[in-house]
């Protein structure tokens, strides 16, 4: 079989920097393989993507020693637009891919870089189209596709150049079991047709059953490769942060809980969304110190539930009721639930942690020392006093979500709500999650998790509840 | 909080029935329509032609379903007249000369203003760019405009997730917040906008180019903007409207 991408000897570093990111890279793969890429955040895999289709070195720029040939091409020599007929790559973010609102056009985009005829990108369009099973969309907006949908038009775009090789950064962030497991059938009729996939992914579960080959990488090394049982030998996984292919949910009982305090209790909940999607019916009681669990597809209320709780929607439909530890003592509190959004940049507003933890709090009525005192015990707790004077946004992503979860902390709430906190995280960092949830757990907060992320639910939660277009619903029926 | 309405325009999106004949017309014959639009109202000099004009641009308004949308936007800009000529009044005393002051000028505005929603209401971004590209503009050029457009809704959902954000942290976002603490909410918002903004835009160019942007000088594209009957029709309907215009418009002053 041919090489379609080899590296030779590869070193990468960032421009400005002292320490090489990618380390002694050495890799062949064959025409017609798929290969799944994956270790912790932070091991070099997403920069490693970047450079074959030549984004490293000519767009970002830095210093590389070695060859990365992609079907037979050195990417020192060829420009990344120049590349893009032979590799098609798509991004996490399907937000920042599309440049037209039309499906078709969008399609089109690539065929009309390299001025094709009308007729032949028609065709191309249909043919792209019809891979990705998404032929009768051809007329919608973009705005109007899931995010599913949106990732499979991203593919679709790629395919149109007719590439050989298609690489994928992370594309299951977003999505959920269903919307993973399409994209993952639409990816393996593409290796029986002959193309060359490498999947960026920490999603192990269908790579076990399509993958030919998992490569994992650490610290800017690659490890080896390995065939797709590795993935079941535990230790390995632990040793590099990879999440488990095999989990199951376990049977959550309710559990007979010995706590007493009762702090959310929600009865006969209705509520209409503007655009039209309906919570209906709608009542749960949370105990002080829980871990509730609400999982269910994209587009299932979750996170309309959650606005309802934080107050960030209103209703008068229904009875939503925090009972908070100060009013048990009968004193005023302002704020009973935290909740942390899904992106963190959207959040993070301070030119240091320690500013950020105290933003907001002198609205609180607080005097100053209070405030030093529980910014302190919360960055302590949180083991976050190391990086207090960090500017939020040069941090990781696992420590911009502690400094998150810490600002909310440091109002004592009664109520934290997670949405999505575990979008594109490898089983390390997942773990430390876990940990730091029934540590929370523990100083008897409440917890409600939003997630269809099945692994990390499973691990953290006492107690779930399965949400279906606006409707509480059953196990059996989600999973079913 | 923000209204996504407000960015309709912007999304290119029109129902099946919304469709008029305006919204078929070649982009470059709308923007030739601006302009002639708005140099006509700077030429005419008489109170009623100006009037007769402002009803003709709300007759194309409702002929290309376009009203409604168009018309929040003006009812602020109506307001705004009313204000000012208000404010003249109570200052002057004198409404006749209010009135006489500014209901030439507001005309005029109300004019342009109008042509250029209606521009922008039935034009989605992409078919301006193919125009613009047809007209010799660089692909480069063309591009980043039509993106700049393409990506305001999505900047504006980014806002208001921050918004969000903001208010989790007990952020109080009313006007007043604005007026009392810009420094507070300039913090708040514009970090994280410029942040995101700077991230999309880096992601956007990669992925341009690695959809081969800019590999050649001739891009194709796959429904091609053409002149047609109907474009060569409201033209001469357009230089036939503004000649009576002007015709007229002479001889009234010529009589006074």
């Amino acid at each position: 079989m041919v090489n379609m991408v080899e590296i030779e000897n590869f070193y990468y570093r960032y421009p400005h920097q002292t320490d090489y990111c990618l380390k002694d890279l050495n890799l062949d793969i064959k025409k017609g393989e798929f290969v799944f890429l994956t270790g912790k955040s932070g091991c070099g895999k997403s920069t490693l993507a970047k450079c074959f289709n030549g984004t490293i070195p000519h767009t970002i720029g830095g210093e590389i020693e070695g060859n990365i040939t992609v079907n037979g091409k050195n990417t020192r020599d060829y420009k990344v637009n120049e590349i893009a007929a032979d590799i098609g790559f798509v991004f996490q973010n399907p937000e920042s891919q599309f440049f037209t609102l039309k499906v078709e056009d969008e399609v089109a985009f690539g065929p009309e870089n390299f001025a094709l005829k009308p007729e032949e990108i028609q065709k191309r369009i249909n043919w792209a189209l019809k891979e990705v099973e998404m032929s009768e969309m051809i007329n919608e907006n973009v705005y109007n596709l899931s995010e599913g949908q949106k990732q499979r038009i991203a593919i679709a775009a790629n395919l149109s150049i007719l590439p050989e090789v298609l690489v994928l950064d992370e594309p299951t962030s977003n999505l959920d079991p269903k919307g993973a497991q399409r994209l993952f059938n639409i990816l393996d009729k593409l290796k029986d047709k002959g193309k060359t996939i490498i999947l960026i992914d920490h999603r192990t579960q269908y790579a076990l059953k399509t993958a030919d080959k998992i490569i994992i990488m650490d610290e800017g090394n690659i490890i080896n490769e390995f065939d797709p049982e590795i993935l079941e030998d535990n230790q390995i996984r632990k040793k590099f942060g990879i999440r488990d292919p095999n989990y199951k949910i376990r049977n959550i009982k309710n559990h007979s809980n010995k706590r007493k305090f009762k702090v959310l209790e929600i009865k006969d909940l209705n509520f209409v969304h503007s655009n039209g999607f309906k919570l209906q019916d709608i009542s749960l009681d949370l105990k002080e110190g829980e871990v509730l669990g609400i999982v269910g597809n994209n587009g299932s209320g979750k996170t309309t539930l959650a606005s309802l709780i934080s107050g960030l929607l209103k209703t008068k439909n229904g009875k939503i009721k925090i009972y908070s530890a100060q009013e048990r003592n009968n004193s005023k509190k302002n704020y009973k639930v935290g909740m942390v959004l899904q992106n963190p940049d959207h959040q993070l507003f301070m030119d240091s942690v320690y500013n950020e933890l105290a933003f907001g709090l002198e609205e609180m009525e607080l005097n100053p020392e209070d405030i030093k005192k529980q910014i302190q015990s919360v960055l302590d707790s949180m083991n976050l006093w190391q990086l207090k004077d960090r500017h939020p946004h040069s941090l990781s992503g696992g420590e911009k979500q502690r400094t998150l979860i810490s600002a909310l902390m440091a109002r004592k709430p009664d109520l934290l709500i997670l949405d999505e906190p575990t979008t594109g995280m490898d089983g390390y960092h997942m773990d430390k999650l876990v940990l730091q949830i029934k540590k929370l757990s523990t100083s008897s907060i409440s917890i409600i998790l939003i997630s269809h992320d099945m692994e990390f639910i499973d691990k953290s939660c006492d107690r779930l509840l399965y949400l279906e277009e606006g409707r509480l619903s059953t196990k059996e029926s989600f999973l079913g | 909080m923000i209204n996504s309405e407000i960015f309709s325009p912007f999304k290119g999106e029109f129902d099946e029935g919304e469709i008029s004949f305006f919204h078929k017309l070649d982009p470059r014959v709308k923007m030739g329509f601006v302009v002639g639009i708005t140099l006509l109202c700077a030429f005419i000099q008489s109170n009623i032609l100006l009037g007769l004009l402002v009803l003709l641009v709300i007759m194309m308004m409702i002929l290309s379903n376009t009203l409604t949308k168009v018309g929040k936007f003006l009812l602020i800009f109506i307001l705004f007249c009313a204000l000012a000529i208000f404010l003249t009044f109570i200052i002057t005393g004198n409404l006749l000369y209010a009135m006489k002051h500014f209901i030439p000028f507001f005309l005029r505005f109300f004019v342009m203003i109008s042509t250029g929603l209606l521009f922008a209401f039935t034009t989605p971004p992409q078919k301006l760019a193919q125009s613009l590209e047809k007209m010799k503009v660089p692909t480069s050029v063309t591009f980043t405009l039509s993106i700049a457009i393409r990506y305001i809704p999505t900047l504006a959902r980014e806002a208001s997730a921050i918004f969000k954000a903001l208010k989790l942290r007990g952020v109080k976002i009313s006007t007043w917040d604005f007026i009392k603490k810009p420094g507070y909410i300039y913090r708040g918002m514009i970090i994280p906008l410029i942040i995101r903004s700077i991230k999309l835009s880096d992601e956007i160019a990669i992925a341009a180019e690695s959809r081969g942007f800019c590999i050649s000088n001739d891009r194709s594209s796959l429904n091609e903007v053409e002149f047609g009957m109907k474009d060569y029709r409201f033209i001469l309907l357009i230089i036939f409207i503004s000649s009576c215009f002007l015709i007229l418009d002479a001889s009234i002053s010529f009589k006074f």
